[in-house]
């Protein structure tokens, strides 16, 4: 009789860690993917300018419409930022926000 | 109660094993995650730098270029002076196979025409162009991935590498000055060595009367100078091979216990047994411009178009047509096809030899 109901307590002690540890894979793995997304837009940005990239995005590349813009100086900076959001877990999702450096000079 | 009693704490067993199995699944899941964007960051790190270099190279190759044509500039500018500044050249009492006036000018052309050419020369140095590209390159790649600048190569220590010093020279002369200089460069540049000069001027060379006008027009002997620079290629040579590695430091769990954490690892990179650094490769390159005529042949090559038997300045204008600032920088792939003593797929050759390991150039082709 004192063992009755003991699969029920054990099943409600692992099963919430279980569905915790999914949702954090779960979790980390779209963190994992949103910042490579991220990467790889900026990267795609501070190459290619506007020409990929979305409205709100603005790219300061050296890039024109079809082609890449002649290199007009040894002393040079183009930056591209790019965002990308996690999946909702929990009713949370997080903005990735990624950089792209093209420089001749240390910071 | 006996069986009963044996079987407490069964749950606690069971949720520890269950526990400490899914920390693990976790911690190997987020360092595979972590090495997965750890690689694709070193290759942006890669693709970035390598651009960068070839940037920069780009860059000097149009000031190169402009360079070039003000050498083309000068020499036009003084074919027209001797051609149209004084002609017929006419100095009284003058019998001599030239003309003093017309010489005098025809030195200031070689002094303003080597100033142009130390220029060029002094612009296309290694330590100019190709030295400053590459700190270009090392500052792109610390600022995309903090760390890797002192992990990253762009084969400048390999002989042969279009990015070493003496791999590409400059040999140039000037008319005053003398000859035969050999200067590491950018890019191996020839130069024309026999733009023609001469003019008209008036003979004055007779007994009767004295320094009577004896022949209107004669033309001076003709006198070859060395001017602007050329390539035998339209710049397939001009590449640059980029490659970043390292073992980034952020893990959970180290595994790799062959190499006795000599260079850390991630969970599986070490199947082989080997080294499980992380590498990527990027090449990158220079193109659309064109330093100086070499496409251009013969007399319009040097520029000796020659009507009436004088040297004009017109003909120069066709070598100065086929030099265009118009260099920009493109992303290559390890199997383009670029020229040289070495390929970009030797150099990544020489590089697994140095590293010890095996590689399939066949695998990077962006």
């Amino acid at each position: 009789m004192r063992r009755r109901g003991q699969s029920a307590v054990e099943a409600m002690l692992v099963v919430p860690i279980i569905a915790m540890a999914i949702m954090v894979m779960y979790y980390l793995w779209s963190v994992a993917w949103a910042v490579q997304n991220a990467h790889i837009r900026a990267r795609e940005c501070v190459l290619h300018g506007d020409r990929y990239a979305p409205a709100d995005e603005p790219c300061d590349a050296p890039f024109t419409a079809s082609n890449y813009t002649r290199a007009n100086s040894t002393t040079f900076r183009f930056a591209g930022g790019a965002n990308d959001r996690t999946l909702s877990v929990f009713g949370r999702a997080e903005t990735i926000r990624t950089t792209a450096v093209i420089t001749s000079t240390s910071e | 109660m006996r069986r009963a009693r044996h079987r407490r704490g069964a749950a606690a067993i069971l949720v520890a094993l269950c526990l400490m199995s899914l920390m693990l699944v976790a911690a190997f899941s987020t360092n595979m995650g972590i090495a997965v964007n750890d690689r694709i960051r070193m290759q942006e790190a890669a693709d970035l730098s390598t651009y960068a270099v070839a940037y920069s190279e780009a860059a000097s190759l149009n000031e190169l270029t402009l360079l070039n044509q003000q050498i083309a500039k000068e020499a036009q500018d003084c074919r027209d002076t001797l051609w149209n500044g004084g002609a017929p050249w006419s100095t009284p009492c003058n019998c001599g196979m030239t003309d003093p006036q017309a010489e005098i000018e025809m030195q200031l052309c070689k002094v303003r025409i080597d100033l142009a050419i130390e220029d060029f020369v002094r612009r296309a140095q290694y330590d100019e162009t190709v030295r400053e590209a590459l700190k270009a390159g090392y500052a792109t790649a610390g600022a995309n991935f903090t760390g890797t600048e002192s992990q990253t190569s762009f084969f400048h220590d390999v002989k042969g590498s279009p990015t070493a010093r003496g791999t590409y020279n400059v040999i140039w002369s000037t008319s005053t000055l003398g000859g035969d200089n050999k200067t590491p460069s950018i890019a191996d540049f020839r130069q024309i060595a026999e733009t023609a000069f001469n003019y008209r001027f008036n003979n004055y060379c007779v007994t009767s009367p004295p320094c009577g006008l004896s022949e209107f027009g004669r033309l001076s002997p003709t006198v070859e100078m060395p001017t602007w620079f050329y390539k035998s290629t339209r710049d397939p040579d001009v590449w640059v091979l980029g490659r970043t590695s390292g073992t980034p430091l952020k893990r959970f769990v180290d595994s790799d216990f062959r190499t006795r954490h000599r260079h850390h690892g991630f969970f599986g990179a070490s199947s082989t047994g080997g080294d499980d650094k992380l590498y990527a490769y990027a090449v990158a390159k220079p193109y659309d411009g064109s330093v100086g005529p070499s496409e251009l042949e013969g007399y319009q090559a040097n520029g000796n178009m020659e009507v009436y038997g004088v040297y004009q300045a017109q003909g120069i204008e066709l070598p100065m047509r086929s030099m265009y600032d118009e260099y920009r920088a493109r992303l290559a792939g390890v199997n383009d096809t670029l020229v040289g003593d070495l390929t970009p797929a030797d150099l990544v050759g020489i590089d697994a030899a140095r590293e010890n390991r095996p590689w399939d150039t066949s695998r990077f082709e962006h």
